[in-house]
């Protein structure tokens, strides 16, 4: 165990913000489902009331009955955030205090760094140059990753659960966006940082980053492993695959969909649902990719004379 | 509002029964006001942080302000004041304070008088002159000005206006009261200027005139301050006292040299060293023990450096390295840390920032540790596998120009095609008129394309000869090993060289036996049997002897009988050497070793044949006691083995033999190391410590405590030179010839003979480190870079050749250096040896030579150092034919002589090109009393006349007379034979002239046997010339004759001496 290269690694000035995160995600992870579930815990208790069941009350804590529902922004919230802001405004100083800014070397366009990795937060994005042509991980993906993200709002129109923390009354949609947040963007990051040393190589943590290692790893495009081969068959080969897998995902999601939140269903629009599965879709096959190639050695699902995913 | 909705959908309960929300009632007191007491806190520490932790400096000038300057000021007052007291009262002191104050006192009435009109009848009148004249002269070019603006704008009216009123300037009536007149003048403008004017040119001949009276007791005086300075520590206490004055004044700030060399990116930076550094530059010296030990406060331990590289010009960064403007902490300001290129060398690498403007200077007259790095990457022939800009460049440019030959040819030969087939048509009787016309209208221009292709082949065909001349290799011909080696040596040396001759150039290669029987075996088969004359037996004593006084000791070290190991470590040790070669070899190589090698650098030193069998047979009785050889011829069949054969080639091309020897068959082998030129400036990812990047990146290094890693450029080469396999260590190999092939040029720290000579292995290991280390792709302004030109790049060329033939063997060429023949003891005051007149038997000092003889005359001797080619006299030498150690031929190119012959003008600081003056020819009786003054200066007593038969080495070591007109600058004559020892300090010549009252030289009184020697006759007329005797000596010497010396031979023979 190289304590030396872990601690390398922790200390970095440039890896603070990840370390902070993998401290404050479980963190506030906790915080947010331990409300969540005393809330829901609350809404169940006053649902079964039933002289409360059909008023308007405050449905988080603290709570009383008599309690207006709602409170003003101001200056209830506002001195609140004013607080906040003074908090973080104290940590920002200390924080400056203490780390520098990691400055190197001039750059060199003959001698690039080994490795050469992308601001903290991009490294996501960098690790799926890994599994993608760069074109897909570096455009498509972003782009599908901005329209998601921009589509949530018109495709949950569920009110329930704003102002307040549950788990009960919004179920998939939290869980969906605790998909795409933790598996699809903090572990590749953790990953893109912690993981990856020189040549992009996988170093478990307490390897020690050496730039001379040699490795051996070959990866071979799913049609290999069927033995088809020429340019049209493994075209089509591939297409089909990847239709029948996003197929096969679409369909499953819909039978769980109908047998879990059958109302959730009825309530979308035919537009909705079709923006909805797209993505969930994409996400899905972008997830599987990525474990074939890491666990099964796929280097590509689908190979084209023109672009490979 | 917010009450409202709660009123509208409270409960209907008892409203004072209902607690209250502590969102909309609770109190934030405690949390506000604990986080804006963190966020004061944090600020404050902000502002501390800004202020002190982040300006560790502030402390270090404290220090200096407070502690350490006023202290180190003090301690120098005292110092001072004794050393000043000793300085005074010695004698040297006083005669110096004497003379200068006689030389002041003997201008002081002409200096006062000049300085008395100047106070008094000049200076006052410019007093009452200068403000109308200034005042007048302005206004005037004002209407100058405007009449010539408004002439331009075409304005007439305006123009006339303005010329009036400069007449009236002009004509004004100025009244001026000057001192000691009663009345006072009235003077327009021209007078007033013109009188000025006047008055203005009498001021600067009057000071001009005293400057140059009082020329002599300045002269004396800057003695006298010059010797104080040299004496004392020359610490004037008014200085100590300004400085320390300076320290109330101090600000706390960034101390910073900003230097922009121009516009451009890198042409500008900022040098913040001396911030802390505040003593670097101080005007007194301040030594570790003034400042306390604290190593940040001393002053450079260079300042004279600091003379040429002006900080203020030159920053520090761009030698030193570091980070100039780094003042975070030591580390960071002094570069040593990760993302810093060019950290601040360690001490004993502190010269590597030379290199990269004195990358192709072979010596630096301040960088000790540097030349001896180069000499040592010269002499050992790291060039013969490592590309290096400036070392053997004429490997290179014998490659170019052997191209441009080949085409010139071809050239040559498709134009004699050309003519050729011209001609057949201008004669061929079939040809058409119009055909024949065209054939004689281009044969002409085809004629002259031909004629030019000659000339240049000719010139080409010239410096492709003058360039084999100067391509060396560091090691010996390999191709006459047959004839040279005694068979069984060969392999226990291939094996350990170190082990045969612990101080040899050849390197350690790592071969196991059976690669060596391979390396010898190909050697055997591949030389060639050199051609020999049967050399017959030679007296080995008489070899001994000459051996010691020829000179071979200027290169070379042996044990002799007399002395303990002598000589110089430039060539081989030859303690051993009749272990190794045949007599016959050695006898013929002695005599000539461009006969067998012409790439070697040992020169010929003109010995008889005798001589050479002489030596020859003194040195193959040179062998170690107890060495003991297989040399049965069953053990030597391997030599003959026609098996190994391929295999001994394999090696020796891997192996890069070529670099170092000449080897049939290998002469266009490439080289095989990787090109240092720039090596300290790689990545340092590019330098592969193997397996042992982690080791080496937690190594102390013992010597420098700051030091906690080695895995730096430093710790790179000074590890691959203690032990160049070092970083194949760990690492499994498919083949042996996929390991490192440099072999190892010391022993190594595991080896025997590391620990004996400890000391000076890593002496060498740092000098060499040091170069590589300096040998970066340079990243100072262009501006500051080092471009040689004039007497500068002489000096930068001459030291290249100086440094291959290894003058300083035997020559002084730099003042107080101690050539190693100069050692010998046999050169020692006092000691005689075989006709070596011990001092006076020592090769001259070339101080000054640039300035003693003539080029012409200096580029022949060089061309052939016995004048002559008459084989008799041939084996001698042309000028100091008297003396024993011989100057050899060398074999020099055309280029390489003029070289050498620049680089001693350079060395003199003699700027013009240089003609003979003419010599006003010695008329009437002159010509007796010149030769008076040279009987009586008894001249041939140390000085040989040319032509004697028997010479006494013993008394006639002095120049011979033969060349002297062609050879001496007559410019240079006069100085050496009036003061002689101030031209060379300790010289044998005797100064034979004194200065009379009248100023002029004569000879010195002469004894009674001189003037007997001399005669009455010309006793009376030395007697009655008036003129200078030096100076017809000079003249004399001009003119200087076969005849002359004939006279003076013949004179001699008469009276007997």
């Amino acid at each position: 165990m190289d304590w030396e290269q872990i601690w390398k690694l922790v200390a970095l000035p440039d890896n603070v913000p990840i370390v902070l995160l993998l401290v404050l995600l479980p963190f506030y992870l906790w915080m947010a489902f331990s409300q969540a579930f005393k809330n829901d815990r609350l809404i169940a208790r006053l649902e079964a009331d039933p002289d409360l069941r059909k008023t308007h009350h405050r449905t988080t804590f603290p709570h009383h009955p008599s309690w207006a529902p709602t409170v003003h922004v101001w200056p209830h919230l506002l001195k609140r955030e004013f607080i906040a802001m003074i908090i973080v405004t104290a940590f920002m100083i200390v924080w400056s205090i203490c780390l520098d800014a990691p400055l190197e070397e001039p750059a060199n366009p003959n001698l690039t760094m080994n490795p050469s990795k992308a601001p903290w937060y991009f490294l996501g994005l960098q690790e799926l140059l890994v599994y993608f042509d760069p074109w897909i991980a570096g455009v498509v993906l972003p782009s599908i990753i901005l329209g998601g993200l921009m589509a949530i709002p018109y495709i949950d129109t569920n009110p329930l659960g704003n102002g307040y923390y549950t788990w009960k009354q919004r179920k998939f949609a939290v869980g969906t966006f605790l998909f795409g947040f933790i598996v699809l963007w903090v572990v590749m990051v953790v990953i893109g940082t912690f993981i990856r040393g020189p040549g992009w190589l996988w170093f478990w943590p307490g390897q020690t980053w050496d730039h001379h290692r040699v490795d051996h790893e070959v990866n071979y495009d799913l049609h290999a492993y069927f033995g088809i081969e020429g340019t049209w068959p493994t075209f089509f080969f591939g297409l089909g695959f990847l239709l029948a897998l996003g197929g096969i995902t679409g369909a499953l999601t819909h039978l769980f969909l109908k047998k879990c939140y059958p109302r959730m269903l009825q309530s979308m629009s035919k537009l909705q649902y079709i923006v909805m599965m797209q993505f969930w879709v994409f996400q899905i096959i972008v997830v599987v990719k990525v474990i074939a190639r890491l666990v099964f050695h796929v280097k590509n699902f689908w190979v084209t004379p023109w672009f490979n995913v | 509002m917010a009450t409202e909705t709660s009123k509208k959908n409270s409960a209907p309960a008892d409203a004072s029964s209902v607690p209250k929300d502590p969102i909309e009632h609770g109190s934030l007191l405690w949390p506000a006001f604990l986080s804006v007491v963190a966020l004061l806190i944090s600020g404050a520490w902000a502002l501390y942080d800004e202020g002190f932790v982040r300006r560790p400096y502030k402390r270090i000038q404290k220090d200096w302000v407070h502690e350490i300057a006023p202290k180190a000021y003090d301690g120098l007052r005292s110092n001072s004041a004794k050393d000043s007291a000793r300085v005074l009262a010695s004698d040297e002191y006083k005669s110096l304070k004497a003379a200068a104050d006689a030389a002041s006192a003997a201008v002081a009435p002409t200096k006062a008088a000049l300085q008395d009109e100047l106070v008094n009848a000049v200076l006052p009148r410019i007093k009452v002159l200068s403000e109308p004249v200034k005042v007048a002269k302005s206004e005037a070019a004002a209407f100058v000005y405007r009449a010539e603006h408004a002439g331009a704008d075409g304005d007439t009216e305006k123009q006339r206006r303005y010329l009036n009123e400069l007449k009236k300037v002009k004509d004004r009536q100025v009244t001026l009261r000057f001192p000691g007149e009663e009345k006072p003048v009235s003077w327009n403008y021209d007078q007033m200027t013109s009188e000025f004017t006047r008055l203005k040119q009498l001021q600067g001949d009057l000071q001009g005139q005293m400057a140059a009276v009082g020329r002599a007791a300045d002269e004396a005086k800057a003695r006298l301050d010059e010797f104080v300075k040299r004496q004392s520590r020359a610490i004037d206490p008014a200085a100590l006292d300004s400085l320390d004055s300076g320290l109330d004044s101090f600000i706390y700030e960034v101390k910073q040299i900003h230097v922009k060399t121009g516009t451009g990116p890198g042409e500008e930076f900022v040098d913040r060293c001396e911030t802390c550094h505040l003593g670097v530059r101080s005007p007194v010296e301040l030594t570790l023990a003034d400042v306390q030990g604290r190593k940040e406060f001393t002053s450079h331990p260079h300042p004279e450096l600091l003379k040429t590289h002006d900080p203020e010009r030159f920053g520090c960064s761009p030698c030193h390295g570091g980070n100039g403007i780094g003042l975070t902490s030591i580390e960071k300001a002094h570069g040593r840390y990760k993302h810093w290129l060019w950290p601040l060398p360690y001490k004993e690498n502190i010269e590597a920032g030379c290199v990269q403007c004195h990358q192709t200077d072979q010596f630096l007259t301040q960088a000790t540790t540097l030349n001896q790095g180069r000499e040592i990457f010269f002499e050992r022939g790291c060039w013969g596998c490592h590309p290096y800009k400036g070392f053997n460049p004429e490997a290179d440019e014998l490659k170019s120009m052997q191209q441009a030959l080949a085409s010139t040819v071809e050239r040559m030969a498709r134009t004699e095609i050309e003519v050729g087939r011209l001609t057949e048509v201008a004669e061929n009787s079939d040809s058409s008129p119009e055909q024949v016309e065209a054939a004689y209208a281009k044969t002409p221009a085809e004629r002259q394309k031909l004629h030019l292709a000659a000339t240049e082949r000719v010139e080409i065909e010239k410096a492709i000869a003058g360039l084999k001349l100067e391509t060396k290799k560091v090691g010996p011909n390999l191709n006459e090993v047959t004839t040279k080696l005694k068979p069984e040596w060969l392999v226990p040396w291939l094996l350990d060289p170190r082990a045969f001759r612990p101080d040899t150039k050849m390197p350690r290669f790592r071969l196991d036996n059976e690669q060596a029987l391979a390396v010898a075996a190909y050697l055997w088969q591949n030389a060639k049997p050199a051609a020999l004359r049967d050399a017959e037996e030679g007296d080995p004593e008489n070899g001994q002897k000459l051996l010691i006084t020829r000179g071979c000791l200027a290169c070379h070290q042996v044990e002799t009988d007399e002395f303990e190991l002598i000589g110089n470590d430039f060539a081989a040790n030859l303690s051993r050497v009749g272990e190794k070669a045949t007599f016959d070899y050695l006898a013929s190589w002695i005599q000539n070793p461009k006969l067998h090698n012409s790439m070697a650098t040992m020169p010929n030193l003109r010995l008889s044949d005798q001589d050479a069998r002489d030596i020859a047979a003194w040195l193959v009785t040179k062998k170690a006691e107890g060495a003991t050889y297989s040399s049965s011829e069953q053990a030597l069949t391997f030599l003959t083995n026609k098996a190994l054969f391929g295999e001994g080639e394999r090696l020796v091309k891997h192996l890069g033999c070529a670099g170092c020897h000449q080897i049939n068959g290998l002469e266009a082998e490439g080289v095989i190391g990787v090109e240092l030129t720039q090596e300290g400036s790689k990545p340092l990812e590019r330098l592969d410590f193997g397996t042992q990047t982690h080791a080496f990146k937690h190594m102390q290094d013992p010597r420098h405590e700051d030091r906690h890693s080695q895995y730096d450029h430093k710790g790179f080469f000074e590890n691959k030179l203690r032990n160049p396999e070092i970083w194949d260590k760990g690492r499994m190999f498919a083949s042996w010839f996929d390991r490192t092939r440099m072999p190892s040029f010391w022993p190594r720290p595991d080896e025997p003979g590391y620990a004996e000579n400890k000391a000076a292995i890593e002496q060498d290991i740092d000098a060499v480190t040091t170069f590589i280390l300096g040998s970066v792709d340079a990243a100072i302004p262009p501006a500051l870079q080092f471009a040689p030109q004039g007497l500068q790049k002489d000096l930068r060329d001459g030291w290249w050749v100086v440094k291959k033939y290894n003058c300083q063997g035997c020559h002084q060429i730099l003042p107080g250096e101690t050539p190693p023949l100069w050692n010998l003891p046999i050169y020692q005051d006092g000691a005689g040896f075989e006709g070596v007149p011990g001092l006076n038997g020592r090769p001259p000092t070339l101080v000054g030579q640039g300035s003693r003889v003539d080029p012409d005359w200096f580029s022949n001797f060089l061309a052939n150092p016995a004048l002559t080619d008459d084989p008799e006299a041939f084996h001698g030498n042309g000028v100091r034919k008297g003396l024993m150690v011989r100057m050899p031929t060398y074999d020099l190119s055309e280029r390489e002589r003029s070289k050498l012959v620049r680089f001693f003008a350079a060395m003199a600081k003699l700027t013009d090109s240089y003609s003979r003056p003419l010599v006003a020819k010695l008329k009437g009786d002159e010509l007796d009393v010149a030769r008076a003054v040279f009987t009586g200066g008894d001249c041939s007593n140390c000085h040989l006349l040319g032509g004697e038969v028997a010479i006494n080495p013993e008394t006639t070591y002095a120049p011979s007379f033969e060349p002297l007109a062609a050879r001496i600058r007559p410019t240079w004559t006069k100085k050496w034979i009036t003061e002689p020892n101030s031209v060379i300090p300790g010289t044998a010549m005797p100064a034979i002239f004194e200065k009379n009252a009248a100023g002029q030289w004569k000879i010195k009184p002469m004894n009674e046997t001189a003037k007997g020697r001399l005669g009455p006759d010309l006793l009376a007329k030395l007697a009655a010339y008036e003129g200078d005797h030096a100076d017809l000596l000079v003249r004399y010497f001009a003119a200087w004759d076969e005849d002359e010396a004939a006279f003076h031979r013949m004179k001699r023979a008469e009276t007997g001496k």
